[in-house]
Formats: structure tokens, C-alpha cells, sequence
């Protein structure tokens, strides 16, 4: 399997209100409408006198080929995190305060079953094969997680400014007495 | 029997909890949909200072099809193992401080009944029928299906121990 780095170490740093149930349901939700299997290889959380630690290490694919597959890999840090309770329209929310950070990667991988692994002489077709003959498509295939983790990125970035931007304070241009 | 192995999955927590509801809870919810659960290893060590320590390992099994066994494997590791009294809603609770990790580990065992083990002839066959006959099934359904339930039961322990990332939106895939 030959693993290409395609995003790498985006990061996303945010400290302040969030909900952490919210935003992983909408990673959730996001990758699952983009066709992604999901993973999720560590789930941790530590309770400490500070604050709450959540380290979650999620890594969903998705098939384009037999031989294509992308990859994401999605580290979340929560640290000390606390529970608090915020009136939004006249209803209590339970939500998070605490700082969050997330480093997103994307790969692609291609002959992700090891087809070509198994002897030299295949291995060494597989290198000219992917580097001379299959490289339009593969390229096509970057571009697609590219996108795909950019807008997760996007998403998230938006999902945590809505709480930055409560629907008491207002960014619209106050209006001028008209002459 | 080829065994075909699944993605691991690994649950971290530091906290209190009620232990034995934990373990009652997961080999409720592998028994209510038909697994048969085997405990098959238990290793304590004299409790420490900072609390005791324990190894467990459970492996759960349901036969899908007559030539498909699906296998769960729990391995846990207690550390730091304390009893605390909680009073939570006016009634006093005997709850355990640990720091837990749970691995589940899934697989797909094929031709569990050993009927094409008999020949090296018949293993080749079955070699071949797995490759290119029912290749897709295996992968697409069979894989698939007990791969989405396991992350089923990582979202009920998570939901258990009211972790924060206990959403599961995939609940409807199988």
C-alpha cells in the first residue's frame, strides 16, 4: 500500500463556550453525508481537578476504487473543560467551556488490499503504474480529499463562530440618519 | 477457520463509574442480540497504594451463517481501582474511581465448521471462493454489518460512562 500525505496538520484552535456533544455529532454527521466509514480509533476521557480531558482520535475512509481509498485522520484535544449552563433563547443548554484543539490530515492511499506487494517485479509496476499511467486519476482523487477536509475544517470553524456570535450581539452596520 | 480481522477500537476513562452496571451493560447488550459471551481471562494483582488492578478478557461469538462466525473481543485493563460512596439524588451509591481502558477487537471468522480444511485441495478452493467469489460479500455486507454494530456497542459503553462524544449517528446503519 502506498499512503500519500495529501492534507497535512491542519489545525484548528478554538478556547472558549462549545458544546463538545454538538460539534462531534456534526464531524459525525458531516462524514457520514460525505460517504465516509467511520472510525474512531481512541475515545479518552479524564475527569480532572481542572477541568475535563477528551482526546478523541477518529480516522474515517472512504472507497473511490479497488485501489483508491482517502483518509482522514481527525485528532481532537479538549482541556480543561467545564460544565456550564447558558440561557439561548430563553432555554438552559448545558454546554462546554474549555479550549479545543484539532489537527486534521488527509491521505490518499492507493492498491490499499496489497495486490501488488507481493512480488518485486509487481511492486515495481505498481510505481510506474501509479506515477506515469494512473496519475490523472489520482490527482482527481487529491483534489476530492483536499475538498473534503478543507469543508470539514469549514464546517467546524462555523459551527464553534456561532457560538462566538450569540444572537445577543449583532455585526450589522448601524444605520445612518438619512440627510 | 481464516479469521478476518476489523479496524480496533480503543475506550479511555478516568473518573467514577459504576463498574459492575458497566459489565452487566455490555454482556446484556451482546446477549440481547444473540451473542453467547465467554470470560476468558480475569487477572488481579494485590491491590497498591494508589488502588487495584485488573486485566479482564471477554470474547463474544454469534454464528451469522453457517459458514460465518462473527467474534467480539473485550479486553479491559482496570488500574487505579478505589471504591467511593456517592450520594446522588438522596441515595447513597457504592461507585468505583478507576481508570479504564476497553479495547474491542472484531473478527470475521470464516468456515467455522472446518469443512473445507480436510484437503489441501479444499483449502485452495476455499482460498479461491473467498478471493473472487464471495469477495464483495464478505466485504460489503457481512464485515460491514459487524462492524457497524460494534461501534454500536462503543457508543452504548460511551453513553454509559456519559462521555462527550457519546453521539452515534450512524444508529440506523444495520
Amino acid at each position: 500500500m502506498e499512503k500519500k500525505i495529501i492534507v497535512d496538520k491542519l489545525r484548528l484552535t478554538y478556547e472558549g463556550i462549545f458544546s463538545l456533544e454538538e460539534l462531534y455529532k456534526l464531524i459525525d454527521t458531516f462524514l457520514r453525508e460525505k460517504g465516509y466509514d467511520k472510525r474512531e480509533r481512541i475515545a479518552h476521557e479524564k475527569i480532572m481537578p481542572e477541568g475535563k480531558y477528551v482526546h478523541i482520535d477518529i480516522e474515517p475512509w472512504k472507497k473511490y476504487t479497488d485501489y483508491v481509498k482517502a483518509e482522514i485522520r481527525l485528532k481532537i484535544y479538549a482541556t480543561d473543560m467545564k460544565d456550564v449552563e447558558i440561557e439561548r433563547d430563553g432555554v438552559k443548554a448545558r454546554m462546554n467551556q474549555g479550549k479545543v484543539q484539532m489537527i486534521f490530515d488527509g491521505y490518499l492511499s492507493t492498491d490499499y488490499e496489497n495486490r501488488w506487494e507481493s512480488k518485486p517485479f509487481f511492486f515495481f509496476i505498481r510505481t510506474i503504474f501509479d506515477k506515469y499511467i494512473y496519475r490523472i486519476y489520482t490527482d482527481k482523487y487529491e483534489g476530492h480529499v483536499i475538498e473534503d477536509v478543507n469543508q470539514l475544517h469549514a464546517t467546524i470553524k462555523s459551527f464553534l463562530n456561532l457560538y462566538r456570535f450569540g444572537a445577543e450581539q449583532s455585526t450589522a452596520p448601524e444605520e445612518q440618519p438619512q440627510a | 477457520m481464516p479469521m478476518r480481522p476489523l479496524p480496533k477500537e480503543l475506550i479511555k476513562y478516568h473518573g467514577i463509574c459504576d463498574l459492575d452496571g458497566l459489565f452487566r451493560m455490555i454482556a446484556a447488550w451482546l446477549k440481547d442480540r444473540g451473542y453467547e459471551v465467554e470470560e476468558k481471562k480475569v487477572k488481579s494483582k494485590v491491590p497498591s497504594p494508589a488502588g487495584g488492578e485488573q486485566e479482564i478478557e471477554w470474547s463474544a461469538w454469534l454464528r451469522e451463517t453457517d459458514y460465518l462466525k462473527n467474534w467480539i473481543h473485550l479486553h479491559y485493563w482496570l488500574y487505579e481501582m478505589k471504591d467511593v460512596d456517592v450520594v446522588k439524588d438522596g441515595v447513597k451509591r457504592k461507585l468505583t474511581r478507576i481508570r479504564l481502558q476497553i479495547e474491542i477487537a472484531t473478527e470475521v471468522e470464516t468456515d467455522w465448521q472446518k469443512r473445507w480444511e480436510s484437503s489441501t485441495f479444499l483449502k485452495h478452493l476455499r482460498d479461491f471462493y473467498e478471493r473472487h467469489i464471495i469477495r464483495k460479500d464478505l466485504e460489503t455486507i457481512w464485515e460491514d454489518k459487524l462492524y457497524y454494530i460494534v461501534l454500536k456497542l462503543h457508543a452504548a459503553i460511551k453513553e454509559y460512562l456519559d462521555m462527550e462524544n457519546k453521539a452515534n449517528p450512524y444508529h440506523d446503519v444495520w
